[in-house]
């Protein structure tokens, strides 16, 4: 199905529960935190949508209204793409997990909530993944500063742009 | 102690001592990143390190005189580093190869790299690049070998003071 | 606190609560406790290629649970991309699958191009995908390499190497570069083809497909390599796309997923080629697949050889390059899998955020599925399967 059509076809499904757009040929729908779970298995077990193919699951500091959660799936039946994104509180923002619909969701909220802070309910391990065990706070966050940017100013000639 | 770091040995017996260890290098290969491709690369027919008696594949850092570290540091493997490096019997020598083992690289304002290997252990030669060539690596190894070869091991055991380290092309 | 098996062995929980043991009864029924081992395989191994660390949790010789433990070479790209502008990220981002540099940095040209709906010169489409099947080709020979020699079988490690030194020749008369060859630009690419480029390219197809024909008689007709390779590390279809596995791996499960054939870019459209699967999803079916994957890379070179056309090789940027508002994505096929890249910008001269959907990090989620049950040595037969690059799993 092309991008048009599965965006007719979610809205005829989960109604305004989803606000579609596209761009650059690819559906993003955007969804509340509390239909997250609904979507995510509507675009797995839905036969018309069947994303079984898990593209990656991301986080984007959104400052002020919080952190979005991106989630891309493909389906390999159907030739289609899904994005799926939702905005959670920055403090103590969580949604439940995706683990048990796609494998790979394990690892990828694993490193989301590790960079930016966002729980996940009912994950099996949210251990750390990429950062080493002693290291504090959510570096991917745009309160994060890069201390030796602080410290010391960019030894190249010109900054980025000129 | 022993024998060879409290007396001065004569010339002969130096120059001899010397020669068996400079051509004799065993290679533990600590390739983290990019650098090591071309690190292998440098052990492989074309360019071929093995010729000048660096041998790699060492069974582990108990049996190596020769630690090259190519590619990114990161703060969650500079323990086990450190740990390898302490393991290495002496006398031994440090390669630091590539930008990112000398100083951070194009990663200089990571938040999880370390700012260059010397941060964690003293470094014998520095070979710049992104990735230095095969033969950059050569250059350096042929430089060490000329070093380790007028080397007196009671100086390098006795006042602690090491000699400059050796940075490949820098006078170029 | 034992529980009767069916196997006439019992089950307990060591005091220490260390682990599960089997308590097992030899010939005179005397009572033989076992406990189950943790063995840590990394970060610094000589056949993890690279840093990658496995606690693998053993009875016996089975493992029973493997966990890899991640991020020895976290570099954190994606924080540094967001203070760097459009033309240093290309610089940066052809270091994370450190063997294939320009299929790395075509899909960030792609993704700003996309993002501000540059028309890219045709000259240049050509050339990206002559220099993109060319790096594939280097990617897969390291492959071909180095996991015979995790195996035992040292001699083609020796000629891949030989292969690679002639392409990473002719990498070196185009661009300059060995490694990390930074071509591609938002709008094209760096600079024209040198005198004499195509047909060093022209020449070096036929060699390398009488070498390949080599590496299948010294490798997949070896019967140790076919032992050791036949029906271990089995992943089935629906598994490997749940885990977003992709590349060798997933066509070797029989799913002919390949971004160059089900959603063209650049101009795959315009070029035949076949995308091969395997039918078991076993390590031996992986390493075929990667193979004839170069088989289709030098058929497609040949094509594109042919068919540069002469023009302009890059568009006249602004002096400072902004993408407008907005998200893009962009999936290209790596030689490790699918690489994606999804870019926000709000109006910058650097990303707002910039997501590099990575092969490799897929691939070796779906390591504890694969490991559970098999033997240890069969470890490294299955972990070398899985091609992987380290830099391209932490980034």
């Amino acid at each position: 199905m092309d991008a048009d059509a599965l965006r007719d076809h979610l809205v005829a499904e989960l109604g305004d529960a989803v606000e579609p757009e596209v761009a650059y040929d690819t559906l993003t729908v955007t969804v509340a935190p509390e239909d997250w779970r609904r979507v995510a298995e509507l675009a797995r077990r839905g036969p018309e949508v069947a994303c079984n193919f898990f593209d990656f699951l991301c986080g984007v500091d959104e400052e002020a209204d919080g952190i979005g959660v991106v989630l891309h799936v493909y389906s390999t039946f159907h030739r289609h793409h899904l994005q799926v994104r939702t905005v959670v509180p920055r403090d103590g923002g969580h949604l439940p997990t995706l683990s048990d619909l796609w494998a790979g969701a394990d690892w990828h909220e694993r490193e989301t909530a590790e960079l930016f802070g966002v729980g996940f309910d009912g994950h099996p391990n949210l251990a750390k993944l990429l950062l080493s065990e002693e290291f504090e706070g959510h570096p991917l966050r745009k309160e994060f500063a890069l201390l030796t940017r602080e410290a010391k100013p960019w030894p190249g000639a010109k900054e980025p742009g000129e | 102690m022993g024998l060879v770091d409290t007396v001065e040995l004569p010339q002969p017996i130096k120059f001899v001592f010397n020669w068996g260890r400079k051509y004799s290098l065993w290679v533990f290969n600590f390739g983290l990143a990019c650098c090591a491709i071309e690190f292998i690369a440098t052990s492989m027919a074309r360019h071929d390190f093995i010729r000048l008696g660096v041998i790699p594949f060492a069974h582990g850092p108990r049996q190596a005189d020769l630690l090259v570290v190519s590619g990114t540091l990161t703060d969650k493997m500079a323990p086990a580093l450190q740990r390898l490096y302490q393991e290495m019997p002496e006398p031994k020598y440090v390669i630091s190869f590539g930008s990112c083992s000398n100083c951070g690289g194009p990663y200089w304002d990571s938040y999880s790299v370390t700012k260059g290997v010397d941060q964690i252990i003293p470094v014998d030669v520095y070979v710049p690049g992104c990735p230095p060539r095969p033969e950059a690596l050569l250059n350096g190894i042929l430089r060490l070998q000329e070093r380790i070869g007028s080397e007196s091991l009671r100086q390098r055991y006795s006042n602690g003071n090491r000699p400059e380290p050796i940075v490949v092309g820098a006078d170029a | 606190m034992a529980t009767e098996l069916g196997s006439g062995g019992a089950a307990f929980q060591a005091a220490d609560g260390t682990g599960v043991g089997i308590i097992v009864r030899d010939k005179a029924d005397r009572e033989l406790h076992t406990q189950d081992m943790t063995l840590n395989v990394g970060p610094q191994h000589p056949a993890t290629h690279g840093v990658l660390r496995v606690l693998v949790t053993l009875d016996g010789e089975v493992i029973e649970d493997a966990q890899p433990v991640i991020g020895y070479m976290h570099r954190s790209f994606e924080k540094l991309a967001e203070y760097r502008d459009y033309r240093q990220i290309i610089a940066l981002v052809n270091r994370h699958d450190w063997v294939s540099s320009i299929c790395n940095e075509l899909g960030v040209a792609l993704v700003v191009e996309r993002q501000m709906e540059l028309e890219v010169p045709e000259r240049a489409t050509w050339i990206r995908m002559l220099m993109a099947e060319w790096t594939r080709v280097l990617n897969h020979l390291m492959f071909v390499g180095s996991y015979p020699l995790e195996l035992g079988a040292i001699t083609p490690m020796f000629y891949a190497f030989r292969e690679r030194e002639e392409i990473q020749a002719l990498m070196e008369w185009i661009t300059g570069g060995r490694l990390h060859l930074t071509y591609c630009r938002v709008g094209g690419l760096k600079q024209d083809l040198p005198r004499g480029a195509i047909q060093m390219s022209r020449d070096l197809v036929p060699r390398m497909r009488e070498r390949l024909k080599e590496y299948e008689d010294l490798v997949l007709g070896n019967e140790i390599f076919a032992a050791r390779t036949k029906g271990v590390g089995v992943l089935p279809a629906d598994v490997a796309c749940s885990y977003g596995v992709s590349g060798a791996a997933l066509q070797a499960a029989g799913v002919p997923e390949d971004s160059r054939k089900t959603e063209p870019y650049l101009f795959y459209d315009q070029v035949e080629f076949d995308v091969p699967t395997g039918r078991n999803g076993d390590s031996f079916d992986r390493f075929a697949v990667l193979l004839a994957r170069i088989k289709e890379s030098l058929r497609i070179i040949e094509q594109v050889n042919e068919r540069i056309p002469p023009g302009p090789v890059n568009v006249r940027l602004p002096k400072v390059v902004r993408a407008p508002e907005g998200h893009a994505y962009v999936r290209t096929e790596a030689p490790l899998g699918q690489l994606s890249y999804y870019m926000v910008s709000h109006g910058e001269k650097t990303p707002w955020r910039f997501k590099m959907r990575t092969p490799s990090f897929n691939n070796i989620s779906s390591l504890p599925y694969l490991l559970k049950g098999t033997l240890l040595p069969d470890m490294i037969a299955v972990m070398g399967s899985i091609f992987f690059i380290v830099g391209d799993i932490d980034r």
